[in-house]
């Protein structure tokens, strides 16, 4: 099982001075010794306005983080490698005290609320790219906030366990160790369709079309290949099979991936064969879902 | 909608221009153009004129501007010197492109300026522009947080009104906040820098010595001398002495005394009478008398002095600079009972007309007394007239106010009875101070104006100075408020305010703190035992504590449900069963062999869940019965197995 974890969890700090914070305590500093060997009572009111600010950041700083609860919400496809938006609504639970400067950091992205008012919601997206196939957790996510004198950073982490199964991702080859194999009553029923099937348009042919779908009468007027679509009827249907070889590569994997959103695209029926589990062919999106989701967690499975 | 650059700019331009006024008046006027041109400059910027000194050039030159500080540097003048060039710095630093860095810069010089500005001006003026530098820069912190986390932050309507809230939030507790620490802030009785302190302009001249034939503008300046904390007393009692003239020359009179070593020695033969103690807080003067309340007994002050009883003077080694405060005792009298040492100074005249020693010729009297009446008579309307307009200026000014214009103001009158006593062989000298003042009832203070500035005489007779006013004015015009301006008025309470900050803020200092902390400890002490609180306090004081009992007993009673489980937990160890851990109380319940016992546990299971989970309410009642029961039942299962 694969989990992200946060990198600053080993070192997770609560709340960290920025420079501005530093210098400001070293001025409150000086100005303390200076009304302090003045004796000047004006001096001190104004330390004594420099160290209420200060305390009162802190306090106020500590406030705006707090109550604040978030959702995240991935999509339903989320393809290892490549970027995916994933939302998150987060929501101010304060009764009196709206929350400002938020900031949500995760799996080195980061979602900025620039203000979320009290006992309300704010949706906020950003991109995310998982590396690995599987399941990915997304734990807590860090909040951070400035506010309100960008002189401390607080830092709060929320977990959220979040969770999404990553498929594949889909990698086009034709080197392959795996075989296709057409289902015998299925492929029949296949050709029973085929005949009744009506031409719908026509496209551009695109390399890794069927031979079958070629419009030759196009061709032969313009030398330009077009490909038939099909509407309503069914080709025949494939089959995955990998039950016969010996170790399921990642690659092997990512091609399988690539190959069943492919013929599903080209509304060919695919089906999916291992040593222990059989799929019988589908082109419904479910069905599709479904062998993504298996090859995500294959090993897993065996 | 704004952009959040543009609105820190604007907010930049703010902080500088109070800033900026705050210390106008210490301004060279050369700085003054320079800031007028960088403010002007700054808000080209917002316009989208930009010009921007490069940073090369602003740091070399706030190098020399540094340098030439500097160069100039002197004791005396250093503290104005030291914020021209701040504001200089602060100017330059205006004038660059600016960055979070920079702006913070700002907000800290701004900071600095203030605080050099105390070092020269202790009036509650500095308050109203600190609040207002606090309020502006608490706003810059928040919009510059803004800036850093998202530079192209265009700022709306709605979310600028929403930010000023926590703006507004962290103001008002900061306000307290910091009251709260300026009281228990670690102070020290020996500040090591204190020489910074000081320097201000001694506003108005309440001259030690009277030069007749001059213009003297003192009696129109309706700014407050000094202020005294006593209770009322009678009005004609009220002569504030400052100091002893005692050498008549060059038409006018000076005082020849610069001290001498007897000090403290109060003739104990006077104290019959009623004695007054008194604290005086001073505006500074810029010369070396305290004003003490005739006739005065001691003083305490925390510089050197010295105090002549005989002269009822009070000298310090060092001018008055800046607000002081010192304690005096005084009894209350019109004569002074002490030997004359040095007979020949109190009789000495120079240059007095003819005319005016045949005037005191026709004045003598019986004896002492009865001259100094027949002169007080003569000084008396409708011959003479008190008048602080036209007043004789001339070569001869005491022959022509005695033979000619015949008006003049407290200094003519003294001066001619001072002088006509000394033709008659009457020792006398003048006393220059103030008479009457205006009391805050509330307050519990005289507030002494600079147009109470007065001067009287006294006449050495049957071994005491007695003191004479020969001025022929209505002195309830010194005392009674009813008879002010309405301006007057309102200048008054400015000068309650003034010295409630002079009293609280100003003088605060190690011993007050100790003191204060003192008084907090008895109060504490006191509260345990003796609860003589009146309702309002207790009332007050009820408000916090109450509010932290609802929040106390806000957590109980989200703790009230996992108490009843415990209850349960007791009842089902009693009969023998155990409930692990995330098992539920049916389970356990279906374990107990007792029927009876079991329904009616059943029951209440029934009963607690509907209520922690279901549509009913698990408020206080059902708390109580649930825990009424359950006892009941641990209770009955105890005894039958006991």
């Amino acid at each position: 099982m694969k989990t992200l974890s946060f990198k600053k969890n080993k070192n997770f700090k609560p709340v960290y001075f920025t420079k501005a914070g530093w210098f400001y305590i070293i001025v409150t500093i000086v100005l303390g010794f200076a009304a302090v060997n003045t004796g000047n009572n004006l001096i001190f009111i104004i330390v004594s306005f420099l160290l209420a600010a200060m305390a009162i950041s802190g306090f106020y700083g500590k406030k705006n983080i707090n109550n604040i609860n978030i959702n995240l919400k991935m999509p339903a496809e989320i393809y290892a490698e490549s970027a995916f938006i994933v939302k998150m609504k987060a929501e101010n639970e304060k009764k009196f005290l709206d929350s400002y400067l938020l900031k949500m950091k995760f799996c080195e992205s980061e979602i900025f609320f620039g203000r979320i008012g009290r006992q309300s919601s704010k949706e906020g997206k950003t991109d995310l790219i998982f590396q690995k196939r599987g399941v990915n957790r997304i734990k807590e996510i860090v909040l951070y906030s400035r506010f309100p004198f960008n002189f401390f950073v607080r830092c709060k982490r929320i977990p959220v366990n979040s969770e999404a199964v990553v498929f594949p991702k889909p990698v086009k080859s034709n080197e392959s160790a795996r075989s296709y194999s057409l289902n015998e009553t299925e492929g029949t029923a296949a050709k029973d369709n085929y005949a009744s099937e009506e031409l719908s348009s026509i496209r551009n042919y695109e390399y890794g079309d069927s031979l079958r779908l070629i419009h030759w009468k196009h061709f032969a007027k313009s030398d330009e290949l077009k490909a038939k679509n099909f509407s309503g009827g069914l080709t025949a249907p494939v089959v995955i099979d990998m039950s016969g070889l010996d170790f399921v590569s990642e690659s092997e994997i990512s091609a399988a991936a690539y190959d069943i959103i492919d013929l599903i695209k080209k509304d060919i029926p695919v089906g999916l064969k291992t040593y222990n589990d059989y799929f019988p062919p589908d082109m419904t999106h479910g069905h599709k879902l479904n062998l993504l989701r298996y090859l995500a967690l294959y090993d897993e499975n065996k | 909608m704004m952009k959040i650059n543009n609105l820190i700019k604007i907010n930049t331009i703010l902080i500088s221009i109070i800033c900026f006024a705050a210390v106008a008046e210490y301004m060279n006027p050369f700085v003054l153009i320079f800031i007028a041109g960088v403010i002007i400059v700054n808000f080209l910027g917002i316009k989208g004129y930009d010009f921007y000194l490069p940073r090369f050039l602003a740091n070399s030159l706030g190098a020399i501007v540094l340098l030439a500080a500097f160069l100039n540097f002197s004791i005396e003048n250093m503290n104005v010197i030291f914020i021209n060039a701040l504001i200089v710095l602060m100017g330059l630093k205006l004038m660059e492109r600016k960055q979070y860095r920079d702006y913070m810069q700002i907000s800290l010089m701004a900071v600095f300026i203030l605080a050099g500005l105390s070092l020269l001006n202790l009036s509650m003026v500095f308050l109203i522009y600190l609040l207002a530098e606090v309020l502006l820069i608490i706003l810059q912190m928040v919009l510059l947080t803004v800036m850093v986390e998202d530079e192209t932050f265009v700022m709306n309507k709605s979310f600028f009104v929403s930010i000023l809230k926590p703006i507004t939030l962290i103001m008002i507790i900061s306000i307290p906040a910091a009251a709260f620490l300026f009281l228990i802030l670690p102070r020290t009785d020996y500040p090591m820098l204190s020489f910074l302190n000081n320097r201000q302009n001694a506003s108005t001249g309440f001259t030690d010595s009277i030069k007749l034939g001059t213009v003297n503008s003192i009696q129109n300046n309706d700014k407050t001398a000094f202020r005294v904390r006593m209770e009322k007393i009678d009005d004609k009692f009220l002569y504030w002495r400052g100091v002893v003239l005692d050498t008549y020359r060059n038409n006018g009179w000076e005082s020849n005394y610069s001290g001498s070593s007897t000090k403290h020695n109060v003739k104990r033969e006077n104290l019959n009478k009623k004695i007054i103690k008194y604290r005086v807080f001073m505006e500074p003067t810029a010369n070396k008398y305290l004003y003490m309340l005739n006739v005065p007994v001691d003083v305490t002050y925390s510089d050197d002095f010295t105090f002549s009883n005989k002269r009822g003077e009070v000298v310090t080694e060092e001018a008055v600079k800046s607000k002081i405060s010192y304690k005096g005792v005084s009894y209350l009298s019109q004569n002074i009972k002490t030997d004359l040492i040095n007979k020949k100074i109190y009789l000495q005249t120079s240059g007095v007309s003819n005319e005016v020693k045949k005037i005191a010729n026709r004045l003598k009297g019986e004896n002492r007394a009865g001259t100094a009446n027949n002169i007080l008579d003569y000084l008396e309307p409708p011959n003479f007239k008190y008048s602080l307009e036209n007043l004789p200026l001339s070569k001869e000014p005491l022959k022509h106010f005695l033979t000619v214009t015949k008006r003049g103001n407290c200094e003519y009158f003294a001066s001619a009875m001072g002088v006509l006593l000394r033709l008659n062989g009457v020792p006398a000298r003048l006393v220059g101070g103030f008479r009457g003042g205006y009391y805050d009832k509330a307050a519990g203070y005289y507030s002494v104006l600079y147009s109470n500035a007065h001067v009287w005489v006294e006449a050495y007779i049957d071994g005491a100075w007695r003191k004479y006013d020969p001025t022929p004015a209505d002195f309830s015009r010194f005392s009674d408020k009813n008879m002010l301006s309405s301006l007057k008025e309102i200048k008054l309470f400015f000068d309650k305010l003034s010295y409630y900050w002079t009293v609280f803020v100003i003088n605060y200092d190690f011993a007050k703190q100790m003191e204060g902390l003192k008084n907090a400890g008895e109060a504490a002490g006191n509260i345990k035992f003796d609860l003589k609180l009146s309702g309002k306090a207790i009332f007050v004081l009820s408000v916090p504590f109450i509010l932290l009992l609802m929040f106390v007993f806000k957590k109980k009673s989200a703790k009230k449900s996992e108490k009843i489980l415990k209850k349960f937990d007791e009842v089902f160890l009693k009969l023998g069963v155990s409930r692990t851990p995330g098992e539920g109380l049916m389970q356990a319940v279906n374990k107990i062999d007792n029927k009876e016992l079991g329904g009616e546990l059943e029951n209440l299971t029934y009963e607690y869940y509907s209520a922690v989970y279901g549509s009913e309410e698990f408020n206080h009642e059902k708390y109580r019965m649930l825990k009424k029961r359950l006892n009941e039942i641990y209770r009955y299962v105890k005894n039958s197995s006991g």
